[in-house]
């Protein structure tokens, strides 16, 4: 008899403490308010592609302290930054960006004549078949159905796996978060038709964005005209950032 | 005076994977190492692994207990961690993480249930009171035990062993594939990583099982079965000159062909990594455990104290070799800037949250673990050896 | 059966806790996950959600039309507001009110102005790495050339942001001119050769290529030894073949090196107060931008100018009798003498003006040389009858 009220009693217990479980589980799931957007099918017309121009940039570092206001940037991190190449007379490569070239750059690198030199703005190349996507374990880095690489700032772990597959070190973890960051495109203006706060700041027309769907838009014509190359295309990323000008040392 | 040339990308300054997660593979690797071990006396029925074969499993029982606690310690927001099993990417290696290991966690737990159960069942009839409350859980209230039942539990066993083998190589292995397919990462990209990270976890897991053994043993003062630790020394022998080989091998590879990355992967490993990869990784513990090992396992004629105790030492170093391979494969890597043209550095810091105070705890609570698992999973001298 | 009930219990429980995992996975799952993608729908709302912090130049020229005019004509077109002034999100929502305004204090709307020298210098610093048509200066350089005294004087006291270069022309309509260089765009020591001495130099043009007359004329000219063709005639490139440059001639640009300034050498170049330079002198216009070449183009070189090298204004050679004599005084009129010499007028009038003492006596010859023509220039023909029968 014992032995009966007993097991009536553990089993009572068991299944009342799974339907606790399952009861909580309602309880922290999440329910979300569906906020405005555009719809699916709107956004699907749109790819949103960047074009650099190397060969118009002069190192000012205005698109960098502009994005840095935009989106909150922590500090010594970036979400674009401008590289500074310099050739010596003597054939010696010199890069550099210092703090991300957000206060311009202070003097020349070599006290003797240089040969060529140049600046390449560099910025989140937005790929096709973005290897940051690919490995996120928990689907919070995706593709937007309008072509941008964006982060799910609510969902993302902060492993940093996709810190690791950017071969292009435009990611980074945002310390004060603990979740991965990186360039939007300034995704909440261009859905507002208003340009990326990099592209506005620059004095020098150097980015430019577009619509590479429209076959109208200026991105499309300038792809046309001018030659321009990619970075790191050997990996197969098929990155969306052209590079006008790009010379074979910027890696 | 123009000023030589290091460049990184500015993003690159800090790195981003730290000694948590040079921590996370060699924790795992004891775990995959340790349970083939074991399951090379459940599955194949090397009899003479028999003494061994109940410690190795709890060892990795332990092991295992403890092998997140660097990965959440190491996550931006770890109270988010178990969206990898909600919405889980599967074409990220990681996303696997949480399904392997949970299904690994139960393979390890009813093998060692089916295992101990005897044990338990022996032990619920001794005790008394909360402890006795306690081991009837564990025995989910059943004392049945009979020939019928034994021969089922072994059956059980050799199944999980088998099953065991696979998903304790992916435990492990996936984590090799994962630095060995990041593409960007010009130290990691190679097919090769996910065979040395296996090897190299046979390796520390034989060690690990080895010096334990041996350290408990003189510890209790109990005889020592020498056929066991021959048989595991020959194969630490062996498998540590293939994990060293296949290293090796990898660096030969990168520096015959000379493609682009050889200039700065050159400079990584003769400046930034010369003391933790030249000296200490393959100087020190790799090239004196070999020597002594060919020492203990070709000269027959050894005294067996001398033999063990040299064993015993080459186990200790190479459970370091492991450490500074981890080390060298995680730091290193992120060392090198993708630009190709500089090097950024790294110290764990001492108190940080993810320091080497940190690190050490980490390290030694499981083996602590370990020695209060003894008084509920008793290893070593167990009355009926069990399977 | 029963030797296997303690497996069968095991299983059921470890197979029990699968089920309860997958049911607390459907229900924990983000809501809008896996709708159009393996990601939260939702995220895409959350990321447009976000504010807009630095404003468009449409924006600012909302409200700062004339500035916006002024900024749109010069140089520094394509310099968008944000890049000197700041994002100016606040600024826009305190000053357009409404429910975003709230929480806005007054001060936080306040846009910087005041640019510091390091600010222009992030952009016109002196790099090796600029593209070598794009305005740039080494501080140091540009103030000794300049006799700027005080090192500390900022960009602005002599360059207005919106207007830095004072063009005369809009910079959209000025005229489309092949690539120019000089030799400092590429070098950066002082070069000796001309560069079709050089060997192999890639060619470039040189002003004096298709404008030989004007460059033989402007090395004669003081203007030569200190300042070349592109410091007044301002060049900037469209695309790599082409680019745009300006006759420029505005009064503000010449001020530049020529107004008298606390900061700068009080001797060198020669320097005017200005406006006080021309305020004595009258019967000129003085709003004409170009005023300085109106007198001063023959220290430049020669060039064409639409209003005949005069100031005057287009009807003075019928007006000047009015003012040029004074005749309560029988005098000239003195305020001439600031800009004219006194054999000034004899360059039209070809005989001395006024006429000396003894003009009466002399006149007879140079009516014979001259012809009575010369005279009826200025006097009508019955003027000879004064005297002459």
């Amino acid at each position: 008899m014992e032995k009966m009220e007993r097991r009536k009693f553990l089993k009572l217990g068991i299944y009342s403490g799974a339907g606790l479980l399952v009861g909580s589980f309602y309880a922290f799931s999440n329910k979300e308010k569906s906020p405005d957007v555009k719809k699916y099918e709107d956004l699907l017309q749109y790819d949103w592609g960047f074009i650099v121009d190397t060969t118009r940039c002069i190192g000012c570092g205005a698109c960098v302290r502009a994005c840095k206001i935009e989106n909150d940037v922590p500090d010594s991190f970036f979400r674009t930054w401008v590289e500074r190449y310099e050739i010596s007379d003597k054939e010696v490569v010199r890069v550099d960006s210092p703090n991300g070239a957000i206060e311009s750059f202070k003097k020349n690198n070599f006290s003797g004549d240089v040969v060529k030199a140049f600046f390449v703005p560099k910025l989140c190349n937005h790929c096709v078949n973005s290897a940051c996507t690919q490995v996120c374990p928990v689907g919070a880095s995706f593709h937007s159905p309008d072509g941008v690489v964006l982060i799910d700032k609510k969902h993302c772990v902060g492993c940093g796996y996709c810190v690791q597959a950017c071969p292009y070190g435009c990611r980074y973890i945002d310390h004060r978060k603990g979740t991965a960051d990186k360039c939007t495109l300034c995704y909440h203006r261009i859905s507002k038709g208003e340009s990326p706060a990099c592209v506005n700041a620059c004095p020098r027309n150097a980015r430019l964005y577009g619509n590479l769907k429209d076959p109208k838009s200026q991105i499309r014509k300038i792809l046309h005209k001018r030659r321009y190359g990619l970075l790191k295309p050997d990996l197969g990323t098929n990155p969306k950032c052209y590079y006008i000008g790009l010379d074979m040392e910027v890696k | 005076m123009d000023p030589a040339q290091s460049f990184l990308f500015p993003n690159e300054l800090h790195i981003t994977w730290t000694v948590m997660i040079v921590l996370y593979p060699y924790i795992t690797g004891m775990v995959a190492g340790a349970f083939i071990v074991s399951s090379f006396y459940h599955v194949f029925g090397m009899e003479k692994l028999k003494p061994i074969a109940r410690f190795a499993l709890v060892s990795s029982f332990a092991f295992l207990m403890f092998a997140t606690v660097p990965l959440l310690n190491h996550l931006g927001k770890p109270e988010r961690a178990l969206n990898i099993i909600l919405t889980p990417n599967f074409n990220s290696a990681m996303s696997g993480f949480g399904f392997i290991y949970m299904a690994y966690m139960i393979i390890v737990f009813l093998e060692i249930w089916f295992s101990y159960r005897i044990d338990f069942i022996e032990k619920y009839e001794k005790s008394h009171g909360i402890v006795k409350f306690i081991y009837k859980i564990i025995i989910l209230g059943i004392t049945n035990d009979n020939d019928n039942t034994r021969r089922y539990d072994k059956k059980i066993v050799v199944v999980l062993g088998g099953i065991g083998i696979p998903v304790a190589c992916i435990l492990h292995g996936y984590v090799g594939f994962l630095f060995g397919s990041i593409k960007a990462n010009l130290w990691w990209s190679t097919p090769l990583m996910f065979i040395i990270f296996i090897f190299s976890a046979i390796v520390s897991g034989l060690a690990v099982l080895l010096f334990l053994y041996l350290f408990i043993h003189w510890r209790r003062d109990k005889t020592i079965s020498q056929d066991s630790i021959d048989l595991m020394a020959k194969w630490l022998w062996g498998f540590m000159i293939i994990a060293v080989t296949l290293e090796l091998m990898e660096i030969l590879s990168i520096s015959y062909e000379r493609t682009e990355k050889w200039a700065i992967l050159s400079k990584l490993i003769n400046k930034e990594l010369k003391f933790s990869y030249v000296y200490m990784q393959i100087g020190v513990f790799s090239i004196v455990p070999f020597l002594l090992l060919t020492i203990t396992s070709l000269f027959k004629s050894l005294n067996n104290k001398v033999r063990n105790f040299l064993i015993w030492f080459s186990s200790g170093l190479l459970l370091l070799q492991v450490l500074f391979m981890r080390w060298n494969v995680v730091i290193g890597g992120q060392l090198v800037s993708k630009s190709m043209r500089g090097f950024t550095e790294y110290f764990p810091g001492y108190f940080d949250k993810e320091g080497l105070l940190v690190s050490f705890l980490i390290i030694i609570t499981p083996f602590i673990l370990l020695r209060y698992f003894d008084k509920i999973f008793p290893f070593f001298g167990a009355k009926k050896l069990a399977e | 059966m029963k030797d296997k009930l303690h497996i069968i219990v095991i299983f059921s429980i470890i197979v029990g806790i699968i089920i309860i995992a997958q049911i607390a996975d459907l229900l924990l799952k983000p809501a809008s996950f896996d709708e159009f993608g393996h990601y939260r729908w939702n995220a895409i709302g959350d990321i447009q959600s976000q504010k807009s912090v630095n404003q468009s130049i449409n924006t600012c020229k909302e409200c700062h039309n004339k500035i916006y005019q002024l900024h749109e004509k010069d140089a520094h077109y394509n310099v968008p507001c944000v890049d000197c002034h700041g994002a100016g999100n606040l600024h826009v929502a305190y000053h357009k009110g409404g429910n975003d305004a709230k929480n806005i204090t007054s001060m936080q709307a306040v846009m910087k102005k005041e640019y510091n020298l390091e600010g222009c210098l992030f952009c016109h610093r002196k790099l090796a790495a600029r593209p070598s048509d794009f305005p740039q200066i080494d501080k140091e350089q540009h103030f000794k050339f300049l006799h700027v005294t005080d090192s500390t004087t900022k960009c602005t006291e002599c360059h207005s942001p919106h207007e830095p270069v004072f063009l005369l022309t809009d910079v959209n309509q000025s005229r489309l001119h092949p690539i120019v260089y000089r030799c400092n765009d590429c070098h950066n020591k002082a070069v000796k050769n001309s560069y079709s001495d050089v060997p192999n130099h890639p060619k470039i043009f040189e002003c004096k290529d298709c404008h030989s007359d004007i460059v033989n004329d402007f090395n004669k000219r003081p203007h030569h030894n200190y300042v070349e063709c592109r410091t007044c005639h301002l060049f900037h490139k469209e695309d790599e073949t082409i680019g745009r440059i300006y006759k420029n001639g505005n009064a503000k640009f010449c001020l530049l090196c020529h107004e008298k300034k606390s900061f700068k050498d009080d001797k060198y170049p020669p320097k005017i107060e200005w406006p006080a330079h021309i305020s004595k002198i009258e019967n000129i216009k003085k709003t004409d931008e170009k005023i300085c070449l109106n007198c001063h183009a023959n220290q430049i070189h020669k060039m064409a100018l639409s209003n005949n090298k005069s100031p005057h204004g287009s009807n003075w050679r019928s007006e000047h009798k009015n003012f040029a004599f004074n005749k309560a005084d029988k005098k000239m009129n003195t305020s001439c003498s600031l800009c004219h010499q006194q054999d000034f007028c004899f360059s039209c009038h070809k005989v001395e003006i006024p006429h000396p003492e003894d003009f009466a006596d002399k006149h007879k010859e140079i009516i014979q040389k001259k012809g009575k023509a010369l005279c009826f220039n200025c006097h009508k023909t019955e003027f000879c009858k004064g005297c002459h029968d």
